[in-house]
């Protein structure tokens, strides 16, 4: 039985896929007279089904030795391309925690979605999209992992471009496409040049060769960097950051899976690829700045949005960094126990925002207020959300924070400062984001505002539950020390002291609804800067893309009228020559013989010319 | 098995062809129930595929004209199976998705089910001139799609592809017909140790000629000024079908025959090629984007 759970492991990202397949029905507009529902209700089973069966698995492999699945697809001469599957304790969780998410996610947007009239293709997108995620954590293989991650990114594009009709949407959607393009292309010229390098592109293989490897610096720089390049975009970390931003746009229950799990699954490939930027002090390093820099701009950033769902998904990026900065660091034990808690508790902050959303139909929150009373349910999943994100009470955030400051604590001291402001700075975003929309007096849209309707509360409770029991879970997999005694007690001290600033700082800070933009200029100056994201659209716009735009309107003409026109000029020449040669034909065959014979004559001349 | 996948579209074609006083949205009903039959077949392959085999399965060898080396020899591998998958899918949404009310739908749904045919073939082949018979029936019924439901400028579209796609097969057939001679074999069956013995100036040879014959179907700069042509002019459903399978044989092409083939000489070139790839891709793609502001 456990050997047959575990072959069939495979299957898992299949009950997605099989999932999206059976809403095509649907989507494509077959099927009219059932309404969408049955598409949902199909991936909804698709996905109980992956779930229980990935729990069996995970029971399996619990203090197994990890396994290994291999398909062979292409075998010629000693060249052998072949899909490896990694079913290992740490992967089969990775793929837990995505069914999980995605199960709730879309058991939510029953609800959510509920009068849409695309339901069906919602539905697709979403078991196409937890498919790729749950495939992406069990890969074994480079080459696997970046056709997943690519197939993450369409689903990406097309889920944020679902209310396509918007204008906002569309930019949304496409700027989301071509900067994980970006980043996507510069890992696809590290992977091949890995490929090339190593002859084999499966993970033990590569760690094989890592380790023995001699390559040049620069080499093992460029290499680094440009494995890098595709979890930057991924991750929404900085210069490639903008697009997770803009993707709020999107429905809020593929929102929910975005900034829980898709932006790890960027990190959870440079976990897989360690031992390869290890080679690099270089790339590690670019880790490190890449995250210093993401993780405070982007907290600082988070703090000026006035969008409920923008708000988390700066601090999202946030998080992020903190996960680079832990790869940078070689601590791949603490990214994946970051990533685990900043994915439940972020999870439950959207689902909670979701709701307010589905009942007040808005995101702003100097139009919301006094919530506490009329929304229970959701207000106390923002609260236990956002206490499981931040280092302040012993839920998961404090424990992986701790975590964090203590391997960073000998090493590189000079990072815990970074560790202290992004919690200070969460805890204080998250408190004021809590006094606007839960406190105060209530507002016209707010003021009849109901509790949601049981299909979205249940997952929601369900998932503050979870939240609550992260840290038995986390005690009961041995994530974290069973011991206090084990702990430094200036750390945790540093580390509540920075959440109970953040959060006094949050609660006291005078915020009026009416003035929500400064009135004095210079903390109207600094208040734009950060609520533009210090510009760097625009800086991006007169920069990267006016470049872009001139180099191929160059390239474009060249195409148009030298390549092709020298096509053209080749058929032009043929037409010509024929036409006039048509005028020299007389119809006497002794002339046509005579040609024949001459050229055939030059011909043999020609052939056996060595021999003369 | 495998000839099921070649022949139920041409039963297909040749119903719609002679069934008499066949009513439009009958011959589309007809074709899309014989692609459902292909794609049902595939998914019937794709099932008995045993993955963890490395090499052919599912073989199939008739004798055909055994003087010419010609033999009617198919056989599935992993990197075949995915491609005949998206053939037989791909062909099936064409159809779905065409206009209820085009002109001329007897021919318009025949040509599509031949077009399946000839991928299907190609894709299967393991004799090098049944490949190359595959390769070139599939352009026929290609260039009238084009020609007959193409936009304004569809004459220009359609002879362009169908000169470029010639020459394309010529250079291919010549390479095919170079390694046999060249390396004394009596038949054209796909045997990847055929050029073991050839010295390498003969492989770079026939090697560079399969390149710029796959390269013009890939296709790669500066042998491209047709797609962007073909794309325009062509219906949405034939473009689906172009640029979904078709552009898919010439890679594929490269990699069985191209890298099957040539392993030595494909090891020599395989940095040069690489960059040539990146420049069709930065030149595609600089070129493409102006084109849509």
């Amino acid at each position: 039985m456990t050997h047959f759970l575990l072959q069939t492991s495979w299957w898992v990202p299949c009950y997605g896929l099989i999932g999206a397949v059976l809403t095509l029905p649907w989507a494509a507009g077959v099927v009219h007279r059932t309404g969408p529902r049955p598409a949902a209700y199909f991936n909804l089973l698709m996905s109980v089904l992956a779930f229980i069966h990935g729990s069996a698995i995970f029971r399996a492999t619990w203090n197994q030795q990890p396994q290994e699945l291999i398909f062979h697809w292409l075998k010629v001469a000693d060249f052998d391309l072949s899909l490896a599957l990694d079913i290992s304790s740490v992967s089969i969780g990775a793929m837990e925690l995505i069914t999980g998410l995605s199960l709730l996610a879309q058991f939510f947007a029953l609800g959510y979605m509920e009068k849409d009239w695309a339901l069906a293709r919602f539905f697709g997108l979403m078991g196409f999209f937890e498919g790729a995620m749950s495939g992406l954590a069990i890969s074994d293989s480079l080459f696997l992992t970046y056709a997943l991650l690519e197939m993450l990114t369409l689903s990406t594009y097309l889920l944020v471009g679902f209310w396509y009709a918007q204008p906002l949407v569309v930019t949304a959607a496409r700027d989301a496409f071509l900067t994980k393009r970006v980043g996507d292309v510069l890992l696809l010229m590290g992977v091949v040049a890995l490929a090339s390098l190593s002859g084999s592109l499966n993970f033990p293989d590569l760690y094989e060769w890592a380790g023995t490897a001699t390559l040049t610096p620069t080499a093992a720089t460029l290499l680094g960097l440009a494995l890098i390049a595709g979890p930057t975009g991924k991750c929404a970390q900085v210069p490639l950051h903008l697009w997770l931003d803009e993707a709020m746009e999107g429905p809020n229950p593929a929102s929910i899976l975005r900034n829980s799990v898709v932006v790890g699954c960027g990190a959870y490939v440079l976990i897989k690829l360690q031992p390869i930027l290890a080679l690099s002090p270089v790339a590690l390093n670019t880790l490190i700045v890449l995250g210093v820099v993401t993780a405070i701009g982007t907290s600082l950033v988070a703090i000026a949005q006035i969008d409920i769902k923008r708000v988390l998904s700066h601090s999202t990026s946030a998080y992020l960094g903190l996960v680079f900065i832990a790869l940078g660091t070689q601590r791949t034990g603490f990214a994946l126990l970051l990533l685990l808690t900043h994915a439940i508790a972020k999870a439950l902050l959207f689902m909670s925002v979701g709701s307010i959303i589905s009942t007040t139909s808005c995101q702003n929150i100097t139009e919301l207020g006094g919530l506490w009373s009329r929304m229970p349910a959701t207000t106390s999943a923002y609260v236990v959300g956002a206490a499981g994100l931040v280092g302040l009470l012993p839920l998961g955030g404090f424990w992986a924070l701790q975590q964090g400051i203590d391997i960073v604590w000998i090493e590189r001291p000079w990072l815990v400062p970074v560790w202290l402001l992004v919690n200070g700075l969460t805890a204080l975003n998250l408190t004021r984001v809590f006094r606007l929309v839960f406190l105060g007096q209530p507002q016209p849209k707010t003021r009849r505002a109901p509790e949601v309707p049981w299909s979205m509360a249940v997952p929601m409770v369900s998932l503050t539950i979870v939240t609550l029991l992260v840290p038995a879970m986390l005690q009961r997999l041995t994530l974290v020390p069973l011991d206090w005694g084990y702990f430094n007690r200036v750390q945790v001290l540093a580390l509540v002291l920075s959440g109970i600033a953040g959060c006094s700082i949050g609660a006291t800070i005078y915020l009026h609804k009416a003035w929500s933009r400064s009135v004095y200029l210079p903390s109207r100056v600094l208040q734009d800067w950060l609520a533009y994201d210090f510009y760097i659209d625009r800086l991006y716009h007169v920069t990267f893309v006016l470049g872009v735009t001139l180099i191929s309107r160059c390239s474009a003409w060249f195409d148009r009228y030298v390549v092709d026109g020298l096509v053209n000029g080749v058929g032009l020449a043929s037409i010509f020559s024929g036409e006039s040669l048509k005028y020299s034909l007389t119809g006497q065959s002794q002339t046509y013989l005579l040609t024949i014979f001459i050229s055939v004559s030059l011909l043999g001349v020609l052939l056996t010319w060595s021999m003369w | 098995m495998l000839s099921a996948l070649i022949w139920i579209p041409v039963l297909g074609a040749v119903a719609i062809g002679l069934w008499p006083a066949l009513a439009p949205n009958r011959s589309r009903l007809l074709a899309l129930v014989l692609a459902g039959i292909t794609l049902g077949w595939t998914v019937l392959l794709a099932s008995q595929f045993n993955a963890g085999i490395v090499g052919p399965q599912f073989q199939e060898d008739l004798a055909w004209i055994e003087p010419l080396g010609l033999s009617y020899k198919l056989s599935l591998d992993g990197l075949s199976l995915p491609l005949v998958a998206i053939n037989s899918l791909l062909t099936w949404i064409a159809i779905y998705s065409s206009d209820r009310s085009i002109h001329r739908p007897r021919l318009y749904y025949i040509l599509i089910l031949l077009i399946n045919t000839g991928v299907a073939g190609a894709f299967l082949a393991q004799n090098l001139l049944l490949f190359f018979l595959f390769y070139e029936l599939e352009l026929i019924p290609l260039y009238l799609l084009i020609a007959i439901w193409g936009g304004p400028r569809r004459g220009y579209a359609a002879t362009k592809f169908l000169i470029y796609t010639a020459v394309s097969g010529i250079l291919i057939l010549a390479a095919f017909l170079g390694l046999t001679a060249l390396s004394g074999s009596s038949s054209f069956n796909y045997e990847p140790l055929l050029t073991q013995a050839l010295p390498l100036g003969q492989q770079f040879l026939l090697l560079g000629a399969l390149l710029v014959g796959f390269g013009i179907k890939i296709p790669l700069v500066p042998f491209h000024t047709w797609l962007p042509d073909a794309h325009v002019e062509a219906s949405t459903p034939v473009s689906v079908l172009l640029a979904g399978v078709l552009l898919k044989l010439g890679t594929y092409g490269l990699l069985r025959f191209g890298l099957g083939l040539f392993p030595e000489a494909w090891a020599i070139w395989a940095p040069w090629l690489a960059s040539w790839a990146v420049v069709s891709v930065l030149y595609g793609a600089f070129g493409e984007s102006p084109k849509k502001t």
